[in-house]
């Protein structure tokens, strides 16, 4: 397959740079607020499922985990998408187009998913 | 016979106009992934905006309150919507103009959810170190 090209000029360039740059900003917070809060459930969940005990204690405690485990793929993928706009400014290949949007995707599903949660816990 | 100079005012508008009518190439599957994320930014855009409003009215708190989530929540997810919207457009045309578009709301989406997010995890380190401080002039107290 031919490589396409998208032709951008240099506010273009400029303008998907900036966007990269956010994105991997913003991804990389998130992984490490994320990561953080994973670790310290996962301590707490040792802790509290072990007083709690049998297999509801332990559900109970692995549902925060399983939160920030999600976060922190948003968070991954918000900085995967930010790599790839940054490889398409520099090298103007519409394939990284691709790549950003299917991370991108993942991205604002767990951002669908997160406010249909809110809105049920509301509604209860 | 004097010649007229050149127009200098005309000659980038008229680059930058072809510049960004310029369309670019899909193929079917990039041209689905593209409109598929658009979709789903639009829909989670719509989804945050809804929470938000549902939770200034029933919550009932300050105005302030009200007024941070909004704008953290309400601006990011509107200008979400609004990139959705654009970048739709861009994968059905195939134009660059629409497509930069998109990338600029969304810039500004993240702009603001990203300087949100330093301000919050400065406060709370602010916050800590206070509580440290405190702590710390509390010992400091006991010693004297």
């Amino acid at each position: 397959m031919a490589d396409l090209k998208l032709p951008l000029d240099h506010d273009g360039t400029e303008a998907i740079s900036r966007l990269a740059r956010w994105l991997r900003i913003v991804g990389t917070i998130q992984i490490a607020l994320a990561g953080m809060c994973l670790l310290l459930f996962s301590v707490f969940a040792l802790i509290g499922g072990a007083m709690l005990g049998g297999s509801v204690g332990m559900l109970i405690t692995l549902i925060p985990i399983i939160g920030f485990g999600v976060w922190l793929l948003q968070g991954l993928r918000t900085q995967a998408a930010g790599e790839q706009l940054k490889n398409l400014a520099e090298a103007h290949d519409i394939d990284y187009l691709e790549l950003a949007f299917t991370r991108l995707r993942i991205v604002f599903i767990i951002d669908i998913i997160i406010a249909v949660l809110r809105l049920a816990n509301g509604s209860f | 016979m004097t010649e007229q100079a050149p127009n200098p005012y005309a000659s980038p508008s008229e680059d930058a106009q072809r510049q960004h009518s310029a369309k670019f190439m899909l193929d079917e599957d990039q041209r689905k992934v593209i409109s598929s994320t658009a979709t789903l930014m639009i829909v989670a855009g719509i989804l945050q905006i809804l929470v938000t409003v549902i939770d200034a009215v029933s919550t009932g708190g300050s105005t302030t309150d009200i007024m941070i989530e909004a704008a953290l929540f309400g601006v990011v997810s509107a200008f979400i919507v609004s990139a959705g919207f654009s970048l739709r457009s861009a994968a059905a045309q195939g134009s660059v103009d629409a497509l930069l578009s998109g990338f600029r709301q969304l810039y500004v989406a993240f702009l603001v959810k990203g300087v949100a997010m330093l301000l919050a995890i400065g406060l709370g380190l602010l916050m800590l170190l206070l509580l440290v401080l405190g702590v710390g002039a509390d010992l400091t107290g006991l010693l004297d």
